[in-house]
């Protein structure tokens, strides 16, 4: 794992997730734990079940070697699903959410029409495929197999533009 | 280049007589662009008239950069095609008359980047003239060695008159460049290593202002000027994936964290307004993330692409590309892609 890895540990972790994220018993398809929080307060059962469906095609871009997490965002730069690295937290990933929010928005402003992004930095890329509903957002180490990933990516992202496009972008 | 003493005793004596307010000589360059870059270099105010094949070109410079061109007679023309046709020229001679400026200069483009595309164009033209007059395979010998190889009848003829406005240093003197086995003129170098006209900050802004992998610049090195090499003049395109991706550029500019121009090719300022604010969205990201400082970000924007690296911690550049350039090479040498492996990148998404 990268070096951003051993950064992100000084993030501060919930004692509850911190006991879940030490659980052999959790399979790779199996919903995050925050997820889970998340659908427990939900008035509705349908949006628990979407947001597990979402979390689920986030979790499928995990079998590309280096990918360390994904995230739905909903046209307004809300978090719907998050499936990052249990110490991020779900505060992160709604910042970061709303920081790509911002990023579209600047690339849009001239009437462009925006295709993928791709964000380097020092110890992880982000790639952003912007969808009807908003978008999805993978963050994967550098040393990762590229066509793989933009497949991988492409799938989750028509696969939650779906779940998106069904029940709206109603953040989790 | 080479220096040589006049010919005839009435060209020696009138070369003595202007050599009290400067420097007379004949000089032979393979390639023009070596003058026109000194010639920027010098930060002067001068003008340049070529010619070739009995076309007439005129260069003309100001403050470091070239500011205006035209060719005149039956190819007229003016501005960015004036300039590359007359670098692109392969042979000729020129001089420095004192000619009538224009009202308006016409050229915002970079001489770096007027000198590359000129040599793109030559080597077009080269390659075409190859491809129709021999049929044999072409040789694999790089393109470096066929400008050299220009029979020395065709090279071109400098016949100019400096003007040194200082005396030169006893401790300095000529010396031959590291590969091209060169001379320049002392003026030109003094300017560089100390140009009395253009203030220290100035000079240390200038610096700031050149786009990247163009800037060779002659040396002072213990008390011995050292002239830059020919490969440092003008990287071949092809082996430069920075020259490739700036000669595919709509757009360039390069900015500081505080939204400063520090230098451009093409004004575009919803490029440079674009560019500051996403530099700070993704300063911001890295800081949510903790990943460290940004290497790069590209966007695909329907009919071009959006394509922005940071030079240094202050600096990044922005540049607006056609959708069909590949970065890959680029990325690798800043150390912005993945490193070599077996895997392949093919750029991103």
């Amino acid at each position: 794992m990268s070096k951003w890895k051993g950064i992100s540990r000084l993030f501060w972790l919930p004692a509850e997730l911190e006991d879940e994220q030490s659980d052999p018993t959790r399979s790779p398809g199996s919903t995050p734990p925050e997820a889970q929080a998340t659908a427990a307060g939900a008035a509705s059962n349908t949006l628990s079940q979407r947001n597990q469906r979402i979390t689920n095609a986030l979790r499928c871009m995990r079998d590309v070697e280096g990918v360390v997490g994904g995230l739905a965002v909903g046209p307004e730069g809300s978090l719907v699903v998050h499936d990052l690295f249990p110490k991020l937290g779900p505060d992160i990933a709604s910042r970061l959410a709303a920081r790509l929010r911002q990023l579209h928005e600047a690339l849009i402003l001239h009437g462009g029409k925006v295709g993928s992004l791709d964000l380097r930095f020092d110890q992880l890329r982000v790639q952003v495929a912007p969808i009807k509903h908003g978008m999805v957002a993978v963050l994967v180490e550098h040393a990762t197999n590229s066509p793989a990933l933009s497949m991988a990516l492409e799938i989750a992202a028509n696969r939650i533009q779906a779940e998106l496009a069904l029940g709206g972008a109603h953040p989790a | 280049m080479t220096l040589s003493a006049p010919a005839t005793k009435n060209s020696a004596s009138t070369s003595i007589a202007e050599a009290a307010e400067g420097f007379a000589g004949h000089v032979q360059v393979a390639s023009l662009a070596d003058v026109v870059q000194l010639r920027c270099l010098s930060n002067k105010r001068a003008s340049m008239r070529v010619q070739c094949d009995g076309k007439v070109g005129l260069l003309f410079f100001d403050r470091g950069q070239l500011v205006h061109a035209m060719i005149e007679g039956e190819h007229q023309a003016a501005g960015v095609e004036a300039a590359l046709e007359i670098l692109s020229w392969p042979y000729g001679i020129f001089d420095s008359p004192e000619l009538v400026w224009p009202n308006a200069p016409e050229l915002q483009t970079s001489w770096q980047h007027l000198l590359l595309m000129g040599a793109q164009r030559l080597d077009e033209r080269r390659r075409g003239e190859t491809q129709t007059l021999d049929a044999k395979p072409r040789n694999t010998q790089s393109d470096k060695s066929q400008m050299v190889s220009i029979p020395a009848e065709r090279r071109l003829n400098f016949q100019e008159k400096s003007r040194v406005n200082h005396p030169i240093n006893d401790r300095t003197n000529l010396a031959e460049g590291p590969s091209s086995g060169s001379s320049v003129r002392p003026d030109e170098l003094l300017d560089n290593a100390s140009n009395s006209d253009v203030p220290t900050s100035r000079t240390a802004q200038k610096a700031a202002l050149t786009p990247p992998s163009f800037t060779p610049k002659p040396t002072l090195d213990s008390g011995t000027l050292r002239a830059p090499s020919r490969a440092a003049v003008v990287r071949r395109p092809e082996s430069d994936p920075t020259a490739t991706l700036f000669a595919q550029a709509d757009y360039a500019v390069r900015l500081d964290r505080a939204g400063r121009v520090l230098w451009s090719h093409r004004d575009n300022e919803e490029l440079v307004g674009q560019a500051a604010y996403l530099a700070r969205i993704l300063d911001l990201i890295a800081d949510e993330l903790a990943a460290g400082q940004l290497q790069s970000f590209e966007c695909d924007l329907g009919d071009r692409r959006l394509f922005m690296y940071s030079e240094t911690k202050e600096v990044f550049m922005a540049l607006l590309l056609p959708t069909t350039t590949n970065t890959t090479a680029f990325r690798a040498q800043l150390n912005a892609g993945p490193p070599p492996s077996s895997r392949s990148d093919q750029g991103g998404l």
